[in-house]
């Protein structure tokens, strides 16, 4: 199953400011803050890189103009914050730091935050593919200028590595397995000597050393072969760290309705996500990925990942499927609906798995919970 | 993450301030009050300053009373710790009233025990090592095991406390409300890393006086808030603990006035005992002796960490210990770097290859981490994190676990102490004592014991005794026949028969298992528990350990047994073990119902756990490799057998008929033997037709692919269910017309298969298909089988054999 065909058919994308853009009262307000100690080219100290992530209780209080206003923090990534505070660690430490996990799991989200809250920057990103380049990678050149002028600094165009290098940045490189192995070989030396050689250009530019800060967040897909395929050489230069499906069902809740609601507002949609039926979407989500249901019942799990991105993605549908075709707000039966398309890709299997969840857990549940799970329950003829 | 770490002052009002001050600079120059945690080192480290200090004639440990007469034995130079005093009582008068609830009936008193473990850095050994090389006089002033059970009794509320009592013996520290908050709120993952921050790394630098502070504002703010929300569900007794000993210590004040008196106790007890003003005698104590000195080991200390104040790594402690008299203060990085370097040791040749870039990587981190999270030096909690962060090369369920478990085996340490008892080894005692009470022979030649398990409550004691025995390879017993759950066999007989023999070389047996316990039974029963709480059990393992509970009479870990069981079920395993599983459930349910009524419902409630399991897992056998279907088919009979059985009648048949009516409709290529087993089961079930399985045979005997696929789907059909054959004359015409029609050497590839599908017929309904098929196709059966002489009859035999080796040769069967 390839990524792209999980991606939101609603064209989020385009919504999405950058992480620094979109947060950037909270990174000042957390700049106002912020006296701990820091690498040099830093935009947050570590303790604040981890506020900015996993959230702050209290808002903050910042004068803005001249009058004080209160920001809150609010958490960007659910799960495991011990793991946010190794992610960090690694970064300060001289080595890259390589996300690895299923699909939908917030890898990428997690990259833009970091590198939004170390270098106030989250642009520099490699998309790995295996037709990524060198020159996506390092740098290339404007040949018209090359050509009038021969080789010079006015000539190169810079690639995030020599952006990030210079600049002592993180470099995004999204995932990095998918590239051929000589860009990983290439990626290996860059990292090694932390040094990158242009011999086109005479000295003293010949040469780019790598700033105090420069550093890599790769991201991986373990559903891809790559991970395990990656050079035993690259493996050995960066810090892993496995990033899990959200456990806690009401984290969970709490996410996709927060999501919901953030793009209801953008489209414009006056209406408010429904609570109940995100619980009866992301229970769904929860025990067929994790193959047993809340009751202790094994669950068939499909062969999609039943990420919680797109459990976002089923609850947002549902919700806009109610709102233009129906005129009502989301409900069990706009649920079901949109999460027939979500489950069953190009496998039949799927389907058949999805009915028979349905008919043993929920309708378990549907005998033991009342109304809202028997509704959902009497929703199983969309399947 | 840690927000307001930064030390502030605690909101204490001045009177709270003035009273710990007063414990740390008392004005009574005689009595100094020293507050310990257990296994501490930082704590130890302080310790043996004020001895030092406060330079004390008599020191005072909270230990029980009752064992004091151990204390030779502990400093005793034969003794090295790990050690743990092992205090038991026996409850013969049913003070308790748990007698025959806990125990098999109301004549078997109940057993409990308590552990108070030590290491050598424990501040309680240290203090009795200090003392006894100044010189010291030293005495235990808690309140023994029986008669805090007589408090602990009012307030335990179900049977589970004293159940599991020796595991929550040191409960206290452990499970308080404030502490799972202040846990949280300083962002901390466990209280041991709220501990090991505040009162350990960052504490060790501290002078006497700051970490005295520290930590009795600690346990006072602790103690004030439990005793507000009397929150410990032992409230009362740590009140009446506490009044014990403070008449105690004013016993021997009184007895001593000119000396100097060091008590040592918990920390919470130091802010609470100066202030308690009781006149006192010294403190009863039973006149049996009721407590031996048992070795220890680094693994059990670990253990404890779940449920008690036991700490995670106690290896990883030591090197605290050793290290904490350096005046170079970076002793806990120093420590992190030499357990990075024994890991990547350790590791050598194992598919988990660590570098040198890799130690020195994780060094940093840890280092990052510390700062991270505010703390002077590398903790145990930011180590464990360097090493997955760096060591780890991939995903952390998949690479991680040589690497995690190569950590835990470190930290942990396999030190197991030895133990010195001056009074004799009491788990030997009391093999004797059971083997009077039981009437069993202690005699060097081999008898015979007979138990009617099932009729005489004496005599399955008496198994069970056995049974403990085995199981703990202590060789006395060996039993010569009886049911075996395990194999299934015998399981008809009522009795079982042992054999027995006494020898001298039984007496070697016992000190080894003295850390378990001191009684046979409990000895038995804390190992069984130990291997039932290992994380890897395998299913075949756990039901293992449940036929052993049963035998031995352990009723009461069923519980445990069966929640690991369900999840064992759910997680990962083949559909012929959980089949296994589940026969093995029913059989408990059939033949034990007598012993385990009161478990029926866990064993019931497991089996249908199972059922569910196994019909969800069908789906794996629509594709087997085929050196596995025969064994799958065989589970599938098993499993449709038990969903026809009437008596359980809480499982549901539907859930495996309609997942197989799904896999069949699924359009997906079925193994045929698997098909035919599938239609046998439905057609047991009246959820399939006559017509649909002639279809379905026909659909594989006209086949463009295997013709052999015939005979397989009838070897499935034929095992499932025979009865289609009896009933159905369609189906026999059909298999007899069809096979008419195609070409002899065809004929000859499937015949093996068909005699093997037949095969499974008993005679009677071989003559009875006979008979129904020589109507079919217009003869008389001409032999008449009562008239048969015996001459024709051994002739037909040789036919027969003939047939038999023949196909025996050309066909291997
Ligand atoms: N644990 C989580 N915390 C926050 N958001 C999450 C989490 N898991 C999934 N998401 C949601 O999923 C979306 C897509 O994640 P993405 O970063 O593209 O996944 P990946 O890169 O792992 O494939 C995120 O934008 C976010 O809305
Ligand atoms: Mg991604």
């Amino acid at each position: 199953m390839s990524e792209e065909k999980q991606k939101n058919p609603v064209k989020k994308e385009i919504m999405r400011m950058p992480a620094e853009i979109r947060f950037s009262d909270q990174l000042e307000a957390l700049k106002s803050i912020d006296e701990g100690d820091k690498p040099e080219s830093w935009y947050l100290s570590p303790s604040r890189v981890n506020d900015f992530i996993v959230g702050r209780e209290e808002p903050i209080k910042m004068k803005k103009g001249n009058k004080t206003v209160e920001v809150f923090i609010t958490r960007k990534f659910y799960g495991n914050d011990i793991m946010i505070q190794r992610a960090i660690a690694s970064l300060l430490s001289d080595r890259p730091l390589l996300l690895i996990g299923e699909p939908g799991t917030a890898k990428s989200w997690l990259s833009e935050n970091l590198t939004a809250a170390i270098c106030n920057n989250s642009l520099n990103v490699i998309q790995g593919t295996a037709g990524t380049t060198e020159d996506q990678i390092k740098y290339s050149w404007n040949y018209a200028s090359l050509i009038a002028n021969g080789p010079s600094l006015e000539a190169l165009v810079p690639a995030p590595f020599y952006n990030c290098m210079k600049r002592g940045e993180i470099v995004r490189f999204e995932e990095i397995t998918r590239c051929s192995h000589e860009i990983q070989d290439t990626i290996i030396s860059i990292l090694s000597d932390k040094v990158l050689a242009i011999p086109e250009l005479p000295p003293p530019n010949d040469i780019v050393f790598a700033q105090k800060g420069f550093g890599v967040i790769g991201t991986a897909n373990t559903r891809d072969r790559g991970v395990n395929e990656m050079s035993s050489a690259l493996k050995r230069r960066f810090n892993f760290e496995t990033v899990h499906p959200i456990k806690n069902i009401k984290e969970e809740i709490e996410l996709v309705s927060k999501e919901t609601e953030i793009f209801l507002e953008k489209a414009g949609i006056k209406r408010q996500p429904d609570l109940d039926v995100i619980e009866l979407i992301v229970t769904t989500f929860n025990e067929m990925r994790n193959g047993i249901s809340a009751e202790g019942i094994q669950v068939a799990k499909p062969s999609v990942v039943m990420s919680t991105a797109e459990a976002v993605e089923v609850s947002v549908n549902s919700a806009m499927y109610s709102h233009y075709i129906k005129n009502e707000d989301m409900n069990a039966n706009s649920a079901v609906i949109n999460l027939v398309g979500s489950v069953v890709k190009d496998n039949y299997e799927d389907l058949d798995k999805l009915r028979s969840y349905f008919n043993v857990i929920i309708k378990k549940k549907a005998e033991d919970k009342g109304k809202l799970w028997a509704n959902y329950y009497d929703a199983r003829d969309y399947i | 993450m840690p927000k307001a770490r930064k030390s502030k002052k605690l909101p204490i009002a001045e009177e709270e301030l003035n009273k710990i001050a007063s414990i740390i600079n008392p004005s009574d120059s005689s009595v100094y009050y020293f507050g310990v945690r257990h296994h501490s080192p930082v704590a130890s480290y302080f310790l043996t300053k004020i001895f030092a200090k406060f330079n004390p004639d008599l020191v005072l440990i909270e230990g029980p009373a009752d064992a004091e007469y151990l204390i030779e034995d502990i400093i005793n130079q034969k003794s090295q710790p790990p050690i743990a005093i092992h205090t038991y009582f026996s409850d013969k008068r049913n003070s308790l009233g748990y007698n025959g609830v806990l125990t098999p009936k109301e004549e078997i008193p109940l057993r409990i025990s308590s552990w108070y473990p030590f290491t050598e850095y424990s501040p309680e050994y240290v203090a009795l090592k200090l003392a006894a090389e100044r010189g010291n006089e030293v005495h235990f002033i808690d309140l023994p095991l029986q008669d805090r059970l007589k408090f602990e009794k009012e307030i335990a509320n179900d049977k589970s406390f004293f159940q599991k009592y020796s595991q929550w013996s040191e409960r206290y520290l452990s499970e308080s409300l404030f502490m799972e908050r202040i846990t949280k709120k300083s962002g901390m993952r466990s209280f041991n890393e709220f501990w090991n921050h505040n009162f350990e790394i960052n504490a060790f630098h501290n002078s006497l006086e700051e970490y005295l502070q520290r930590v009795l504002t600690f346990a006072y703010t602790l103690r004030w808030f439990s005793e507000q929300n009397e929150e410990y569900p032992t409230w009362k007794t740590i009140v009446e603990r506490e009044k014990y000993m403070a008449r105690n210590i004013d016993y021997y004040r009184t007895q001593n006035p000119d000396k100097k008196i060091l008590v040592i106790t918990g920390a919470m007890h130091t802010v609470s005992l100066p202030f308690i003003k009781l006149k006192g005698k010294k403190g009863k104590i039973p006149k049996e002796k009721s407590s031996a000195l048992a070795p220890y080991s680094y693994k059990r200390i670990s253990d404890l960490s779940g449920y008690t104040a036991g700490i995670e790594s106690p290896y990883y402690q030591s090197l605290v210990w050793d290290k904490i008299h350096q005046n170079n203060g970076q002793i806990y990085n120093e420590i992190a770097l030499n357990v990075l370097i024994n890991i990547k040791e350790e590791l050598k040749g194992s598919n988990s290859f660590v570098s040198t870039a890799d130690i020195m990587n994780a060094y940093h981190m840890a280092k990052n981490l510390a700062s991270l999270r505010s703390r002077h030096q590398i903790s145990l909690e930011d180590l464990r994190d360097a090493i997955t962060a760096s060591y780890i090369k991939g995903d952390i369920e998949i690479f991680g676990f040589d690497v995690i478990r190569e950590a835990q085996r470190i930290l942990i340490g396999s030190k197991v102490g030895s133990a010195f008892n001056s009074e004799g080894n009491p788990l030997q005692k009391d093999f004797y004592q059971q083997l009077k009470k039981l009437r069993l022979p202690k005699e060097d030649k081999t008898k015979n014991v007979r138990c009617e398990i099932y009729k005489r409550e004496t005599h399955r004691m008496k198994s069970q005794f056995l049974h403990q025995l085995h199981y703990l390879n202590i060789s006395y017993g060996k039993l010569e026949k009886g049911p075996d759950y395990i194999a299934k066999k015998n399981l008809e007989l009522l009795t079982e028969q042992w054999r027995v023999r006494w020898s001298p070389y039984i007496d070697d047996a016992f000190p080894k298992l003295l850390p378990y316990g001191i009684s046979i039974l409990n000895v038995a029963r804390n190992k069984l528990e130990e291997q039932i709480g290992e994380k890897y059990n395998s299913l075949e393992e756990l039901l293992n350990y449940l036929v052993k509970a049963l035998q031995m009479g352990f009723l009461d870990l069923f519980e445990d047994l069966i929640d690991q069981l369900n999840k064992r079920v759910n997680y990962g395993q083949s559909f012929t073990s959980i089949i296994r599983a589940l026969s093995a459930g029913i059989l408990l349910l059939k033949y034990r119902t007598s012993l385990i009524t009161k478990y029926n419902k866990l064993v019931e409630n497991f089996v249908y756990v199972t059922f569910t399991g196994a019909t969800s897992k069908l789906k794996e056998l629509i594709q087997l490799p085929e050196d596995e279907i025969e064994e799958a088919v065989l589970s599938l009979r098993i499993l449709n057998q038990i969903s026809l059985d009437y008596d359980l009648e809480f499982i549901s048949a539907e859930i495996l008929t309609e997942s197989i009516g799904l896999l069949l409709d699924s359009s997906q290529k079925i193994v045929p033997r698997v098909e035919g087993a599938f239609i046998g089961l439905l057609f047991s079930h009246n959820k399939i037709s006559e017509e649909e399985i002639v279809n379905r045979f026909k659909g594989r005997i006209h086949s463009n692919e295997n013709i052999q696929g015939a005979s397989e789907f009838l070897i499935g059909l034929f095992l499932l269910n025979k009865t289609v054959l009896i009933t159905s004359d369609k189906l026999l015409e059909v298999i007899h017309t069809n096979l008419m029609q195609i070409k002899y050497e065809l004929f000859l590839t499937i015949l093996p298969g068909l005699r093997k599908a037949f095969t499974s017929l008993i005679p009677r309904e071989i003559d009875y298909i006979s008979s129904k098929l020589a109507k079919l196709i217009g003869i008389k059966p001409e032999l008449d089988l009562g008239l048969i002489s015996p001459e024709a009859l051994s002739s037909l035999k040789e036919i027969d054999e003939q047939i038999n080796n023949q196909l025996q040769e050309e066909w291997g069967l």
